[in-house]
């Protein structure tokens, strides 16, 4: 049984949107990897291509634009931010791929580019991407290159709904995350699993505008969260700000941040640093005794 | 009526319809810089006073449904294009003119022009910017871009003297032509106070730029009489060294035009006259609904920090 990997996925979606959509214009700056290939219009500098992009959706042209290495793509994006304010509104699929070395998936999520997708599974590469090309309007969608060659573990029916969704039922506290934070999420679960602590885990694949009804949903049965953010980022702070917000009758203890430390391409080495983390966290959160080593 | 300037009637300019469009440039950058030092300009304000002939040459070339990407000191090339005094002080006022980044606005530019040549339009982007600009990465990236993409595009690199307070020798985006040459663009250098050359080089790259697909280089060498940049409650008035500013007072473009217009007998004195003080009183009128005062020049400091929508307060 050939289950398709993560890049394949994309590929797929890819593929797939140049034949629905062959008006759709590929513009890519860097280099994506084995992921895609055939982009019309290439370039290196990623601050040139982006605006291009932009110039193209202020003409009524969209495009779909990849764009690497992170940290420029970052760089370009907020470079471009005041030019995109005065051009909404703004059609266009903002394609960027992390590699863990770089920016992490919370500092693209306040741009302003468009809505933010983060998927951590192929179905979801896939289903995301497909919904974003078949919608107008303006998206960011933020791959996971350390995430390229994993297979689909557990199938999940795949949904382009753009929100999160549960991942794993728990009662006891409620661990947020996104691409590859959600797999340490998953990990740190079943570590906390054979401590008797049973984590619910919400994979957030939308991380811009959140899905804080699936987020406060959850915390009704778990009362405390705890979000996962590699580096240290916006993203941690605004979801604990904006789900105490949303749910603060419900919490029995404050929202806490796992910040996870960035900067490794190696997605068992990222594995490494961020589950033992959050299982610390998560004890620490419930009151019982972390001692991981066990 | 004046001579036109060209045998096509579809996109001739008077030449007195050249000259209203400068007076108007002339009287509505005396006005922002006005309000400006009595403060009630948010932001900074960069002010092309002086390039008139420049900022007219340029968008008189433009065909209707061209798109205009104007730099931050490129208010009054919109004015020139169309734009109303009234909508252009309002938009001086709420500071962060145009664009943010010096430069940020070519690649769209680029972009812009390509959708247009996959449409199969015929209109073109004209990508204004100043010689400080041109020495970002981000020009030789879109100009690689828009040769690539055979993108219509027209960069328009309008050299004030300056790159911010430094006199443009001494920095290096005069080379820029160079770069555009070397990636296979017809350029051209003008003199940026002669209105009717700019024009007509412009003129002259649009249509290349039309027939043979890509993109074109003009640089319009001129000068800003204003400071760099003018703020309330900034001492941004460096003072340029005297002999300079003669000299450009000098070759003032509105002068110089008129005086062409006067001793090749194309126009009277009165019409010229009337010409311009129709532009100012336009300008005052405008200056006055929105900012609510006859005359934008009295200090009243910070009292309306921002333009109202509805007009002035009489």
């Amino acid at each position: 049984m050939n289950r398709p990997d993560y890049a394949g996925a994309v590929r797929r979606a890819l593929q797939d949107a140049v034949e629905r959509r062959p008006e759709l214009l590929l513009l890519q700056a860097g280099d994506d990897g084995a992921a895609t290939g055939g982009a019309t219009f290439r370039a290196e500098g990623c601050a040139a291509v982006a605006g291009a992009a932009l110039g193209l959706a202020v003409a009524g042209r969209q495009s779909l634009v990849t764009l690497g290495p992170p940290v420029a793509a970052l760089a370009a994006l907020q470079r471009l931010a005041p030019e995109l304010e005065k051009a909404r509104p703004v059609s266009w699929i903002i394609r960027v791929l992390l590699d863990g070395t770089g920016p992490a998936v919370g500092q693209f999520a306040g741009l302003g580019v468009g809505r933010v997708l983060a998927p951590a599974t192929p179905a979801d590469a896939e289903a995301l991407l497909g919904r974003a090309v078949g919608e107008e309007g303006a998206w960011l969608y933020l791959e996971e290159r350390r995430l390229h060659p994993c297979q689909e573990k557990a199938p999940h029916p795949a949904t382009g709904r753009p929100g999160a969704i549960c991942r794993l039922a728990g009662s006891d506290v409620t661990l947020i995350a996104a691409g590859a934070m959600l797999v340490a999420a998953l990990r740190a679960a079943r570590v906390l699993s054979g401590r008797g602590i049973e984590a619910e885990v919400i994979d957030l694949r939308l991380i811009a505008p959140l899905d804080l009804e699936t987020l406060s949903r959850s915390l009704y049965r778990t009362h405390r969260a705890l979000v996962i953010d590699e580096g240290d980022t916006p993203l941690g702070p605004s979801v604990a700000a904006a789900l105490t917000e949303a749910a603060f009758d419900e919490l029995d203890a404050p929202i806490g941040v796992v910040r996870v430390a960035p900067g490794t391409a190696s997605l068992a080495e990222t594995l490494e640093r961020a589950v033992p983390a959050i299982v610390t966290q998560a004890c620490w959160l419930l009151g019982r005794p972390s001692n991981v080593a066990g | 009526m004046g001579a036109l300037l060209l045998n096509t009637p579809e996109d001739a300019i008077s030449l007195l319809e050249f000259y209203r469009r400068m007076a108007l440039l002339r009287a509505f950058e005396e006005a922002r810089l006005a309000l400006a030092r009595s403060g009630r300009l948010a932001g900074e304000q960069f002010l092309a006073l002086g390039q008139e002939a420049t900022a007219v040459g340029l968008t008189a070339a433009l065909a209707p449904g061209d798109r205009l990407f104007p730099s931050r000191r490129g208010l009054a090339l919109r004015v020139a294009a169309g734009l109303s005094p009234d909508e252009g002080l309002r938009e001086a006022g709420r500071g962060g003119l145009g664009h943010s980044t010096p430069a940020g606005h070519l690649p769209i530019a680029v972009g812009a022009a390509l959708a247009a040549r996959l449409a199969g339009e015929s209109r073109l982007s004209l990508a204004e910017f100043g010689d400080g600009a041109a020495e970002d990465g981000i020009l030789l990236e879109s100009l690689q871009l828009a040769v690539r993409w055979e993108s219509p595009v027209l960069f328009a690199c309008v050299n004030n003297g300056y790159a911010g307070t430094t006199p443009s020798p001494t920095r290096s985006g005069e080379a820029a032509i160079h770069a555009a040459r070397g990636l296979g663009l017809p350029v051209a250098r003008v003199d940026g106070q002669d209105g009717t050359a700019v024009l007509e080089a412009t003129r002259a790259l649009l249509d290349e730029i039309r027939s043979r697909r890509g993109p074109a280089f003009i640089e319009c060498a001129t000068y800003c009489v204003a400071p760099h940049v003018v703020a309330a409650g900034t001492s941004h008035s460096e003072e340029r060294p005297s002999p300079e500013l003669d000299f450009w007072r000098n070759r003032d473009p509105l002068r110089r035009f008129r005086s062409r217009l006067l001793q090749d007998e194309l126009a009277r004195e009165e019409t010229l006259d009337v010409l311009a003080e129709a532009a100012a009183a336009e300008v005052a009128e405008a200056a006055r609904r929105v900012y609510g005062a006859a005359d934008p020049s009295a200090s009243v400091a910070l009292t309306r920090a921002r333009p109202t929508d509805s007009g002035g307060d009489a």
